[in-house]
């Protein structure tokens, strides 16, 4: 960049051209000084913000509620959010409706067009390809977007939710089932970028929806000099709210 | 570099000390400086896989080799590199521990021995521990390979977010699996830090391992 | 042009066209991975060039290597490794192409290895080609 910039007036065969050539140098340092400056306002500002790289998301085997085999590999290259629920869950009105918000706020949100998944996990053992699609249909679940399965081999049940996605269920001894409200959001290499757990001031949809748009963001950037930028926002832990 | 120009020009006005230049240029000069800087601390390594930022205890086990039973948390302290794969795997998994052995070779022993390689068979139904233990060893005689019950392998390769199914095969191979193949990075606090993909040479490797011994 | 050039031309072109049938197909780069004696299976590399204008498939490999031998393709996607036997039609090779079975590719599986993979080893490979027929290549065994 300064090189160019440097070198610029001596292509052109002006009579003034030692004076252009300062005029140059000035802009050169000018610019250079930006950069200092945008160095350090990078620092205290933090312009890009980027969400952790957390832990890995489980390697799971799924049966959706078309029967169809939905691994965790099948899921990579696109931002899939999970959530957690069975069909006959009485109290879980609150997560499904987020995932409907989620579901509707895709449409409009800045994605810049990349790919979004919804996967509902049951974590009740009892369901089936046809309770699920029972229950997403009365969600009013897109099948295009939003998935609704249970882990294939029951036996992983536990390793897949609380294990890997780190969400508390337990059945109870009257066989009702306790579950805690969990979103998590993954990335295209399977990773987990973040966990909403607790409700904050600013709802979960809207989060979740910023949170989406930032990831597309450093997706976007993913390669050349913009990396860089994201690979610093990463290292001053920039991280978005 | 700046002062190129200048030393092209014609006829510079005898008034004009080429020392003025000089000052200007110094800020872009400071400029560079501090740009390099903040690359370089921007880039202190530039790792061959996803680095994970959160702190996340790598999940321990404990499995069975044929010289005993064999934990994560008996590596504290150490590098460990986690593998899943299955010794009737004729191509990518000899290419993966292949790999893995030149980086460790690369090491000083210092740090080689700072450094263990856990091979977590996938197929536990024909993978015995002898076999793993022989196999393993082959490619570098501290290399261990552990397998399990179905079950606490699949536990364990679902905490490690590693998918896997055994597949179709032919008469003579019998079923083949299909299996994530990233290798896996734990660092020396216990905590997985790196996902590396399949591919990966060993000198980046070696320079991974390096920086995470340091 | 003068007589004698002719002469010259006729017989290379004889000459080429003599050996145009058999060197249709070239293998080259045949190698294979030193692996431990306990693994049961084993893998084959090589380059297959095609001098001909159609196109011509890599149909079956034997060797006395391996109790059978059998064409594979490792497949890549997003992290996932899978193997399965190439179709029936076997491996391609374009006219004036070429095919290349590499580390996680396309590959030969040594299925039930018959004898040690040790560096430094060599083994025939016995190829057949559905129009070439039959050719022999030696495999080197080595790392890399």
């Amino acid at each position: 960049m300064v090189d160019t910039a440097a070198a610029a007036p001596s292509t052109t065969e002006e009579p003034r051209l030692s004076k252009r050539g300062k005029r140059w140098l000035i802009a050169a340092a000018v610019s250079a000084s930006l950069v200092v400056g945008s160095v350090f306002a990078f620092v205290t500002f933090q312009p890009i913000q980027v969400l952790p790289r957390v832990r890995l998301a489980p390697g799971f085997s799924l049966i959706d509620s078309y029967s169809q085999i939905v691994t965790s590999e099948d899921l990579r290259g696109q931002f899939v959010l999970y959530s957690f629920s069975y069909s006959s869950c009485e109290t879980c009105d609150s997560i499904d409706e987020t995932m409907l918000e989620i579901q509707e706020g895709l449409e409009s949100a800045d994605i810049r067009g990349l790919p979004v998944r919804l996967v509902t996990i049951s974590v009740d053992a009892e369901d089936t390809p046809a309770t699920l699609a029972a229950y997403a249909d009365s969600i009013g679940a897109d099948p295009d977007i939003w998935t609704f399965a249970s882990v294939e081999d029951d036996r992983f049940l536990g390793d897949v939710v609380a294990g890997g996605f780190n969400t508390y269920f337990a059945q109870e001894d009257d066989g009702s089932i306790r579950l805690d409200r969990t979103f998590v959001l993954v990335d295209g290499a399977g990773i987990i970028r973040n966990e909403y757990k607790y409700q904050t001031q600013t709802s979960d949809t809207e989060r979740i929806l910023r949170h989406l748009g930032v990831l597309a963001e450093e997706v976007e950037n993913s390669t050349g000099a913009a990396s860089l930028a994201y690979e610093a926002a990463h290292l001053f832990l920039c991280y978005a709210p | 570099m700046t002062d190129t120009p200048i030393a092209e020009e014609p006829t510079p006005p005898p008034s004009r000390s080429p020392w003025r230049y000089a000052l200007v240029a110094l800020p872009l000069v400071i400029a560079g400086l501090v740009f390099w800087w903040g690359y370089n601390r921007a880039q202190p390594h530039q790792f061959s896989g996803a680095v994970i930022q959160g702190v996340s205890a790598a999940p321990d086990f404990t499995l069975s080799s044929d010289r005993g039973p064999v934990s994560l948390s008996d590596y504290e302290g150490k590098v460990v590199l986690l593998y899943f794969g299955y010794t009737f795997c004729p191509d990518v998994c000899p290419t993966t521990l292949f790999d893995v052995a030149g980086a460790v070779e690369d090491l000083s022993d210092d740090e080689a021995e700072d450094v263990q390689l856990v091979f977590v068979t996938i197929d536990p139904a024909r993978d015995t521990a002898e076999r793993l233990g022989q196999y393993v060893r082959h490619f570098d005689g501290r290399f261990v390979g552990v397998t399990g019950t179905e079950e606490e392998i699949g536990s364990v390769a679902t905490l490690y977010g590693i998918y896997y199914r055994a597949g179709e095969g032919t008469e003579a191979t019998g079923y083949l699996m299909e299996h994530t193949a990233t290798l896996l990075v734990v660092d020396r606090n216990g905590n997985l830090k790196l996902v590396i993909p399949f591919g990966v040479q060993s000198d980046a490797m070696a320079s991974d391992i390096r920086y995470m011994l340091r | 042009m003068s007589r004698p050039l002719v002469g010259i031309l006729t017989v290379l072109a004889l000459t080429a066209a003599a050996c145009g049938s058999d060197a249709d197909i070239e293998v080259s780069d045949v190698w294979g991975r030193p692996s431990p004696a306990v693994a049961t299976n084993g893998a084959f590399y090589m380059v297959i060039t095609n001098n001909a204008d159609t196109t011509d498939h890599l149909i079956s490999v034997a060797s006395d290597a391996c109790g059978v031998a059998e064409l594979h393709e490792s497949m890549m996607s997003d992290g996932v490794m899978s193997m399965s036997p190439v179709d029936a039609a076997g491996i391609e090779v374009p006219g004036g192409g070429r095919a290349a079975l590499e580390v996680g590719g396309l590959h030969v599986m040594c299925v039930d290895k018959q004898a040690d993979f040790v560096a430094g080893e060599t083994f025939d490979l016995s190829l057949e080609f559905d129009n070439a027929g039959t050719m022999v290549v030696e495999a080197e065994i080595r790392e890399g």
